[in-house]
C-alpha cells in the first residue's frame, strides 16, 4: 500500500496530502529523534525536537515522536493528548497503540496499556513492539508461559526489539535462570547502551554464574551511563554488595555510602552497609545502620526482621555488650522463618 | 656449534631430541600452567564387584522420604586391617518394608585387592524398613565396630559379634528411637562420648514428623516434587547416655537437647571452644543450625546464633544437609562446612575463637562455586596431602522433577574445593578426572583410605544407580600419616581425641577424632594427616577423651601407625 493510498483511508486527509515532502525533508531528524527515544537518550531527542516539531501536523510521525517525548519528561497530559491525534491520524498503524500502551504501562495503567497493547494487534499481529508489550503484561499476571511466547516472538520478529530482550532477561532473572537472562541482558546492553538496569540485571546474574569479572565490568559499565530519568538506585548497591562478597571492604564502602545517600529509607541498603561496618570492624557504624533498618519498614520483606536481628546480635556480641546481644539472639530464635516461594503448593 | 657444522646428521639428530625434549617440557609444563589440580579421582566400581544399587522406592507421588536416604559406612568390621563397607536402603513404599533383596542393606567386605564381597547375609545386617544413616562405633570397648542405622519408624543398633556376623539389639539396648509412642525419622547419627566416662553415647538427628498417611503432595499430577520440609513439623533430636552394660539411656531432655526442635539432617563433632568436651553441631533443614555447646558432660547450651552458625552472614537459614566440624586454616580450631540447595551455597564458617564463628563462604571462594549446586555428603580431608584439608562434597537436587520447574539439575557432579593454604579454596571438580565428572543423584559419603596408600578415598552413594568407589590417585608425591588410635580408659576407637601434629618442617595441623562426617554417613576413624614435603613428623600430641595428653616425636610418615593410649 503507498503513501497516498493510505491516506485515503484517513479521515485527516489534508494532513496526509500536505505531509509528503516536509516529511521527507524532515526525515533523518525524525529518525534521529525516534531512535533516541528508543534508547532513552531523552536528552538526545529533546535536544533535535524543536527542530521538527513544527512539522507536526503535516508529518504524524513527528507527532509520534512527541508524544512519547513529553510522557519521558512526564507530561502526562500532553503526551495522552498527542497519542490520540496520532492515532487519528493514522488509525491502521499499530505503532500508534503501542506506543501509548508502553506509556500507559509505565505510568501504572495496566489495564488501559492492556486494551493498547490488544488494539495494536489487532491491527498487526506481527507487530514486535505490541508482542513483547502483551508479552511483558501477560508476565505481570502470572501467565508467564504465555508472556515468554510472545516476548520470544517479538524477538524472533525483530532482534533489534531490545524491550522485549529486556523482558525476557527480566523474567529470566526471575526465574532463576541466569544463563538466559545474561544473553537478553547482554542484546540489551548492545542495543540499549545508555540502559543502566540491563547493566545491573546483567551484573547480577553474571554474578549468579560465578563470572566475576564479567559481573563487575558490567556493574560499572552501569555506573558510567547511570542517571537521567531511568536512573537505577541500585547498582551502587548492588556493586558495593558484590565487592563486600569479594572482601574489597574500602571499595564496597564508597557504593554502599552513596547507596545509602541515594536510598535512606531502603532497608536492604542499610542493612548490607551494617554488614560491611561489622565486617570492618566499625561496631557503632555498624549498629547504627542495623538499627536504622530495623526501624525501616520493609512491607516487602526483601530483609526480614530476622536478619537485621541477627546482624544486631553479632555486632553487640563483638562490642561486648552481652545484655543487648542475648536480647537480640532470642529476637532471632523466636523469628518465624516464611517459607521460601519454591516451598508453597 | 661445531658440531653442527661437522655432522649435519648428528646435528639432526640432536634438532630432533632437542625438539622432543621442547616437547616433553612443554607437556610436562602444561598442567601446572593450566592451573590443573593434583586431586583426581578413578570411580573403580566396576572393578569392584560390589552391585549394590540404592533403591528408594520411588512412587509417583514422591514422598519427602525418597530423597533423603543413602547412609554410607567405611568401616573394618572383621579388623583385618582394611575398611569394609555398609551402604543403607529404602523400602517399599507406602508400606516401609523390605520386602525384596533390592531394598537390603548391604555390607562389602574388603578383599584387599580393589575387590570387595557381598557379606550382608552372612553378617545378618539386611535390615529392616526405610533406613537412612549410619554410624559406626565400638560403643562395647569390645574391639570390634558396631554399627547404628538410623531410619524411618526405627532405628537399629547392630553388635558387632566377632565372628563376622552382627546380632540387632535394638530393642535391648533401648534404642528404638520410639519416645512416648511416636515413632521416630532419624536421618544421622554420630557416636560421642560426650561426659568423657570412656563409653561411647549416641546422638541421632531427628527430622520431620511424616508418615505415608500425612504426606503431603506437591507440583503438578505428573511430575510431583518432594513437599519441602516446611509442610510437616519438626521433631527433636536424640541423645543416648551409654550405660556400660549393653543399654542406653535417653539424656535428650535431661540434657537440654530435645528442647530445642529443628529438622535435623547432618551432624558433626569438634571441641570448638578447647574445653575437652565434645560438642554437636546439627545442620537443619530450612530452620536455624543447632550448636550444642558441651557444659561440663552434663549437659547442652544451644548456641547457634550467638555462635554465628545458625544462619549465613546474610541472616537466613539454609536448606542443610550435611556437615562437617574440623580445623580448615590449621590455627587449632575447628571450622564448619555445611552443604545446602542451589542458591544457597556451601556456607563455610572460620571459627573464630571466643566460642564465635564468621562466615566466610564468598570469601574463600567457596560461595560462587556452590551457589548452583545442592550438596548432601561433605568431608573436609587433605586430599592431594599437602598439609592443607580440601573439602569434597557429593552433589544433586532433591527432587527428581526439579528440572520440570526451572532449570535446577537434578543429577550433578560432585564438587572438590582444594585449599590453597591462605584461606582460599579453588574449585578444582573439573579437573579432578573424568569419572569425577559423572552427574548422578548423589547422596551421603562416606571417607577413608580403601587401599591404605595413605591417600583418602570417598564412597558416594547414588539413588537407583550403583555408588561411586573414588579412588584417590592424586600424584605430587606428598607424605602422610594415618594415626589408628586405641583408647584404654577412654572409649576404645578414640573417638573424641584432639590431635596436634607438628611436622619436620614445623608445620602444624590439627584434627579431632570423629566417624559422624558429612550426610547420614561415617568414615574411617583412623586420623589422618597429609604433611606435604615432610617425610618425618617432630611431634604428636593426643589429648585423649580421658583427659590424658600423649605425645610422640621421631616419626617416620607414609606409614598407618597405631598409638595406644597410656
Amino acid at each position: 500500500m503507498n503513501f497516498q493510498a493510505i491516506c485515503g483511508l484517513f479521515a485527516v486527509a489534508a494532513m496526509c496530502q500536505a505531509q509528503a515532502p516536509v516529511c521527507t525533508q524532515l526525515k533523518s531528524s525524525i529518525d534521529a529523534v525516534t531512535a533516541a527515544l528508543d534508547k532513552f537518550q531523552y536528552a538526545e531527542a529533546a535536544r533535535i525536537m524543536p527542530a521538527i516539531e513544527g512539522a507536526r501536523n503535516e508529518c504524524p510521525r513527528v507527532l509520534l515522536a512527541m508524544a512519547r517525548l513529553r510522557a519521558a519528561q512526564k507530561n502526562s497530559d500532553q503526551s495522552g493528548k498527542l497519542f490520540e491525534r496520532y492515532m487519528q491520524a493514522q488509525p491502521n498503524d499499530a505503532e500508534g497503540p503501542f506506543r501509548f500502551g508502553e506509556t500507559l504501562l509505565r505510568a501504572s495503567y495496566f489495564s488501559q496499556a492492556d486494551a493498547m497493547a490488544d488494539r495494536a494487534l489487532a491491527l498487526n499481529p506481527d507487530h514486535s513492539g505490541a508482542l513483547a508489550l502483551k508479552g511483558q503484561l501477560l508476565v505481570m499476571r502470572r501467565q508467564t508461559d504465555d508472556g515468554v511466547r510472545m516476548l520470544e516472538r517479538a524477538v524472533q520478529l525483530d532482534p533489534a526489539n531490545a524491550e522485549a530482550h529486556f523482558q525476557l532477561g527480566a523474567v529470566f532473572d526471575r526465574l532463576k535462570q541466569p544463563e538466559n537472562a545474561v544473553k537478553h541482558f547482554e542484546s540489551v546492553a548492545h542495543l540499549r547502551p545508555a540502559d543502566q538496569r540491563a547493566y545491573d540485571y546483567l551484573g547480577l546474574n553474571l554474578e549468579q554464574l560465578g563470572e566475576t569479572d564479567r559481573a563487575e565490568s558490567a556493574f560499572q559499565r552501569g555506573l558510567a551511563v547511570n542517571g537521567g530519568p531511568l536512573s537505577d538506585s541500585f547498582l551502587d548497591f548492588n556493586y558495593g554488595r558484590f565487592l563486600l562478597k569479594q572482601n574489597r571492604l574500602n571499595e564496597s564502602k564508597s557504593h554502599l555510602d552513596r547507596a545509602v545517600e541515594i536510598a535512606p529509607r531502603v532497608r536492604a541498603v542499610l542493612y548490607e552497609r551494617g554488614k560491611l561496618n561489622l565486617r570492618m570492624a566499625r561496631y557503632q557504624d555498624a549498629a547504627r545502620d542495623a538499627q536504622h533498618a530495623l526501624d525501616t519498614p520493609d512491607p516487602s520483606q526483601v530483609i526480614l526482621d530476622l536478619q537485621v536481628y541477627a546482624l544486631l546480635a553479632e555486632i553487640y556480641s563483638r562490642m561486648g555488650d552481652a545484655d543487648q546481644a542475648a536480647s537480640y539472639v532470642h529476637l532471632a530464635e523466636s523469628a518465624k522463618i516464611p517459607r521460601k516461594p519454591a516451598e508453597r503448593k | 656449534m661445531t658440531v653442527v657444522v661437522c655432522f649435519p646428521l648428528a646435528s639432526t639428530v640432536i634438532r630432533i631430541w632437542l625438539v622432543g625434549l621442547l616437547v616433553l617440557l612443554i607437556l610436562a609444563w602444561r598442567p601446572l600452567e593450566t592451573g590443573s589440580s593434583p586431586i583426581r579421582f578413578e570411580n573403580r566400581v566396576s572393578k569392584t564387584g560390589i552391585s549394590f544399587v540404592l533403591n528408594n522406592g520411588a512412587s509417583p507421588d514422591k514422598p519427602i522420604v525418597d530423597t533423603t536416604l543413602g547412609g554410607v559406612a567405611l568401616f573394618d568390621f572383621d579388623n583385618d586391617g582394611y575398611l569394609d563397607i555398609f551402604f543403607t536402603n529404602g523400602a517399599r513404599l507406602p508400606g516401609m518394608s523390605k520386602d525384596g533383596p533390592g531394598f537390603s542393606n548391604r555390607l562389602y567386605r574388603n578383599n584387599h585387592d580393589g575387590t570387595f564381597a557381598d557379606v550382608t547375609e552372612h553378617a545378618k545386617l539386611a535390615g529392616g524398613g526405610y533406613s537412612m544413616g549410619v554410624a559406626a562405633g565400638d560403643y562395647d570397648n569390645d574391639g570390634f565396630v558396631d554399627l547404628f542405622v538410623a531410619g524411618v519408624n526405627r532405628n537399629s543398633l547392630f553388635h558387632n559379634n566377632g565372628d563376622g556376623t552382627f546380632s540387632d539389639i535394638t530393642e535391648r539396648a533401648k534404642l528404638t528411637g520410639i519416645v512416648s509412642g511416636k515413632k521416630p525419622w532419624s536421618v544421622s547419627a554420630a557416636w560421642i562420648d560426650y561426659d568423657r566416662d570412656g563409653k561411647l553415647d549416641l546422638f541421632v538427628t531427628s527430622y520431620v514428623d511424616w508418615s505415608p498417611e500425612k504426606n503431603s503432595l506437591c507440583g503438578d499430577e505428573g511430575k510431583r516434587l518432594s513437599c519441602a520440609p516446611a509442610f510437616y513439623q519438626g521433631l527433636p533430636n536424640l541423645l543416648y547416655r551409654n550405660n556400660g552394660d549393653g543399654t542406653f539411656t535417653d539424656v535428650s531432655e535431661s540434657t537440654g537437647i530435645s528442647s530445642h526442635i529443628g529438622k535435623g539432617m547432618g551432624v558433626a563433632i569438634a571441641d570448638f571452644n578447647g574445653d575437652g568436651f565434645p560438642d554437636i553441631f546439627v545442620a537443619n533443614d530450612n530452620e536455624r543450625n543447632f550448636l550444642f555447646k558441651n557444659i561440663g558432660g552434663k549437659t547442652f547450651e544451644e548456641m547457634g546464633v550467638p555462635a554465628g552458625v545458625a544462619f549465613t552472614e546474610d541472616g537466613v537459614p539454609v536448606s542443610g544437609m550435611g556437615a562437617d566440624f574440623r580445623d580448615l586454616n590449621n590455627d587449632g580450631r575447628p571450622d564448619l562446612v555445611e552443604t545446602a540447595l542451589d542458591g544457597e551455597t556451601f556456607p563455610l564458617f572460620v571459627n573464630l575463637g571466643h566460642e564465635s564463628f564468621s562466615e566466610s563462604t564468598y570469601q574463600s571462594g567457596v560461595g560462587y562455586a556452590s551457589l548452583r549446586k545442592s550438596g548432601w555428603g561433605v568431608g573436609i580431608y587433605d586430599f592431594d596431602n599437602d598439609g592443607n584439608k580440601d573439602i569434597f562434597t557429593a552433589n544433586s537436587h532433591v527432587s527428581e522433577n526439579a528440572p520440570l520447574y526451572g532449570q535446577h539439575a537434578y543429577k550433578q557432579s560432585n564438587s572438590v574445593f582444594r585449599n590453597l593454604g591462605n584461606g582460599k579454596f579453588r574449585d578444582v571438580s573439573a579437573q579432578a578426572g573424568a569419572d569425577f565428572a559423572n552427574a548422578a543423584a548423589h547422596r551421603g559419603c562416606a571417607f577413608g583410605d580403601l587401599d591404605n596408600d595413605g591417600r583418602v578415598d570417598a564412597v558416594v552413594s547414588i539413588i537407583a544407580g550403583k555408588p561411586e568407589i573414588f579412588y584417590n590417585t592424586s600424584a605430587g608425591g606428598n607424605h602422610w600419616i594415618l594415626l589408628q588410635l586405641r583408647g584404654k580408659s577412654s572409649n576404645r576407637d578414640g573417638i573424641g581425641a584432639a590431635v596436634k601434629l607438628t611436622s619436620e618442617s614445623g608445620a602444624i595441623q590439627y584434627n579431632d577424632a570423629t566417624t559422624s562426617v558429612g550426610y547420614a554417613s561415617s568414615s574411617d576413624k583412623r586420623m589422618h594427616f597429609g604433611t606435604g614435603k615432610d617425610a618425618r613428623i617432630r611431634e604428636i600430641e593426643i589429648s585423649w577423651p580421658s583427659g590424658k595428653v600423649q605425645r610422640l616425636s621421631g616419626i617416620a610418615a607414609d606409614q598407618i601407625l597405631s598409638v595406644e593410649e597410656p
